[in-house]
């Protein structure tokens, strides 16, 4: 027990000073925060620099490509063409005086009064008298977003929003709406709904998605969060699993490869050997998971700055602790599978053999990402969540989108379990003295009667 | 023969060791005493290395026993235990300070412990200003210097060294014989196994030598010679060495100098050296057994005359 404790310690310790695992783990969730930031510091201050001149540059001139309809009791949307007329452009003397920042507060005020009248987005925002009139606008592409200002919005801030695809484009659109429902409250707010729509102006839109399909029928989704969390997920979980996978291989051949194995073979024998190596390799994958899910959950908490439907993903404590479950089984039957292959070949370049039987299989739900983001529960998803070596990382991105019935989650638990048991036998097997230090890799069709000889 | 006697560091009784219809080890059997220097040689394959990992529970033997330090072996009496394979080496990426410290801790030390035990012997073989280096950047006598303190970092009461000269120079040949005499000055048992025989002719008291699996020579390294010392002697000086009463023949040797006077059935050494003293005309300047050397025994063993069982 001491040795499996040393050995733990002392591979825990050699991969944290890898200069490509401390690049993986921390490198790349670093750049990813970087990057984030510098990007959202970059729009951030080119918001500031067109501030004065936005409404004029960028509404007027954008092609009418939002619609929607005002359900609240109050109509506290009219449409932008019933607003009084303004000038929406500025004078060239109002012009240079913004650019030279010497204008005087009453030319700016009466300037940002006038240009940010609602009635100066009446070429990018359209007016629905009923949804159905929206929705039809929407088919034919006379929209690219249809918005619903709800009934409850006063109180709740409830928007829905409907498209027919997803892209940045929509997405942003939900910024230009934002703006004129803003600009609209300004006007028309009254003395004695202020504190309400006080409210509102501090947080104007609270959007749930909605795709039309091809029937028509219009249905609340989350399809695209779903696809961001199944493939976030579902990418960091497959990449954690098979590098931890790949270093526990790396540890064993590199023993071998050095031939320092038969030394550490005179003080410990094959099977601590391994579970210190084991228990290492998954510590060292568990905390490359936490920094690169913690990264993503960080990233996506802030995202809705940037992209309003990410700001929209609930991580639920449940459903994370499913995920570990898995996640855990899964690196106990990969970290098995590796570590025999690691057993059986002589260097690298041969495990890449071998290792393809492995990660092709554990890759297959991964190419159906697209089923698994939006039907989680369809035969294909469950089908691959029962398989033990497809269902690690099937269950963890179903779990990522939907609420997996208690019954299949117990399942595919029960049968990779089993897979586990199986695949630690193999490594048992394989992970012999024998094996260790013979100098020949041996043959596919020798394994069988490795694993069966005694 | 008692296997578990005191005085025994290790005890090999009728071990067999099998790989599918291949015997590795056949029957093979031998003590090793606490506190001796003792050689195992053989041609290569055979069954050295195997016994070798039998004695340290790497294998287990089909049939047989096999007891060390005092009874059969135990996690516990591993960590008494230092040893060196033939075919070795380091994690390369790594500082040899670290790799000995990981190595010793297996053998039960305290990190501390194991880390300052390491330095001094690094400085005792002149590699004190390597502590730090990866193992990578040592030449490789330097690397058989670091894996020979691996062997003895934990202070072991036996230690086990496949080849232990191979790769080193003479000069770094002598510190690490220094090295494991001095060990076995302060109470260390050394097994090695090799096939430099000068060095077991220098080094070891007894030795056995096992070919295709079985034992075909034990006992100690003087007496092994004597057995196959030849009813001969080598004598230098002058005179008619075929003259003398029980000669039956007279090689002389290349150089002119030395001749191999065979001797005559039931004549000894002794009475050919008094007869060489009272003989006028003789003059003797040196006179010695006709003893082979391990190497030519060696041969002469591995080559196919084997010595049934030995002794």
């Amino acid at each position: 027990m001491n040795n499996v404790w040393t050995v733990f310690k002392y591979e825990v310790r050699q991969k944290l000073r890898s200069k490509s695992y401390l690049l993986v783990t921390f490198g790349i969730p670093l750049l990813a925060i970087v990057l984030f930031f510098g990007y959202r510091a970059y729009q951030n201050s080119r918001e500031g620099q067109d501030e004065p001149a936005q409404p004029f540059t960028e509404v007027n001139e954008t092609p009418a490509v939002i619609g929607y309809v005002d359900r609240t009791a109050e109509k506290l949307f009219p449409a932008p063409t019933t607003y009084p007329p303004a000038e929406c452009q500025p004078t060239p003397e109002e012009t240079t005086a913004l650019v030279a920042s010497d204008g005087s507060p009453d030319i700016r005020r009466e300037l940002i009064k006038r240009i940010s009248s609602p009635y100066c987005m009446r070429s990018s925002i359209r007016y629905f008298d009923s949804f159905e009139a929206g929705e039809r606008a929407l088919k034919d592409g006379a929209v690219e977003t249809l918005y619903v200002v709800e009934e409850d919005y006063p109180d709740t801030g409830n928007l829905s929003v409907y498209s027919e695809s997803f892209s940045l484009e929509t997405a942003s659109n939900d910024g230009v709406f934002r703006d004129y429902l803003v600009r609209s409250l300004l006007v028309t707010v009254e003395p004695d709904s202020y504190e309400a729509l006080y409210l509102r102006l501090r947080d104007p839109a609270n959007i749930v998605q909605h795709r039309i399909d091809d029937t028509g029928e219009a249905a609340q989704d989350n399809e695209d969060q779903s696809f961001i969390l199944v493939y976030g997920f579902g990418l960091s979980m497959m990449l954690a699993l098979f590098w931890g996978g790949g270093y526990l291989m790396q540890s064993v051949v590199q023993e071998k490869e050095s031939r320092i194995i038969e030394i550490i073979l005179s003080s410990v024998r094959p099977v601590p050997l391994l579970a210190g190596k084991v228990l290492a390799m998954g510590t060292i994958a568990l905390i490359q998971v936490v920094a690169i899910v913690g990264t993503f959950i960080f990233l996506v908490s802030r995202a809705n700055e940037i992209v309003d439907s990410l700001g929209e993903i609930e991580i639920v404590p449940e459903r994370i602790a499913i995920m570990g479950v898995f996640f855990l089984l899964g690196f106990l039957l990969f970290g098995s599978l590796m570590a025999a292959i690691g057993a059986l070949v002589n260097n690298s370049r041969e495990s890449q053999n071998f290792v393809t039987f492995v990660t092709l299989p554990a890759m297959l739900p991964f190419f159906f990402l697209t089923i698994f983001a939006e039907e989680p529960n369809s035969t294909l998803a469950v089908v691959l969540s029962l398989i033990p070596i497809t269902a690690p990382l099937s269950m963890i991105m179903r779990v990522a989108v939907t609420d997996v019935p208690l019954l299949q989650v117990a399942a595919s638990a029960a049968l990779v379990s089993v897979g586990v048991v199986f695949a630690v036998w193999i490594a048992g097997r394989l992970f012999r003295v024998n094996t260790l230090l013979t100098g020949n890799t041996p043959k596919l069709r020798e394994i069988p009667r490795l694993l069966l000889k005694g | 023969m008692t296997p578990s006697s005191h005085d025994h560091a290790i005890s090999v009784q009728h071990v067999t060791k099998r790989y599918g219809n291949f015997t590795a080890v056949d029957d093979f059997s031998f003590d090793v005493r606490a506190g001796e220097i003792f050689a195992m040689l053989g041609p290569n394959g055979a069954g050295k290395t195997t016994t070798i990992r039998m004695i340290l529970d790497i294998l287990k033997p089909d049939t047989g026993t096999v007891h060390v330090l005092g009874g059969p072996i135990t996690e516990a009496a591993k960590e008494r235990i230092g040893y060196l394979p033939e075919e070795r080496g380091l994690y390369r990426n790594v500082p040899v300070i670290e790799v000995l410290t990981y190595l010793g801790q297996l053998k039960g030390m305290s990190q501390h412990e194991a880390e300052r035990r390491a330095t001094e012997l690094l400085h005792h073989v002149d590699l004190g200003d390597f502590i730090k280096s990866k193992v990578s950047e040592l030449s490789k006598g330097m690397q058989q210097k670091v894996q020979i303190i691996a062997t003895i970092l934990h202070r072991p009461e036996l230690v086990i060294i496949d080849e232990p000269f191979a790769g080193l120079d003479p000069v770094n040949t002598q510190v690490v014989k220094d090295l494991l005499y001095e060990m076995n000055r302060e109470g260390m048992t050394i097994v090695m196994s090799t096939h430099q025989m000068h060095q077991i002719e220098e080094m070891a008291d007894r030795l056995v030598m096992i070919s295709h699996g079985r034992r075909v020579l034990y006992g100690s390294v003087q007496e092994v010679r004597e057995r196959f010392a030849q009813n001969a002697v080598i004598v230098e000086g002058e005179g008619d060495w075929s003259r003398l009463d029980g000669v039956s023949a007279v090689e002389v040797h290349d150089n002119g100098r030395e001749a191999l006077l065979r001797l005559a059935e039931g004549v000894t050494p002794d009475q050919i050296m008094q007869a060489a003293a009272i003989g006028q005309d003789y003059h003797l300047r040196r006179f010695e057994l006709a003893v082979p050397s391990l190497n030519q025994i060696f041969i002469e063993v591995a080559g196919g005359n084997n010595v049934n069982g030995g002794r």
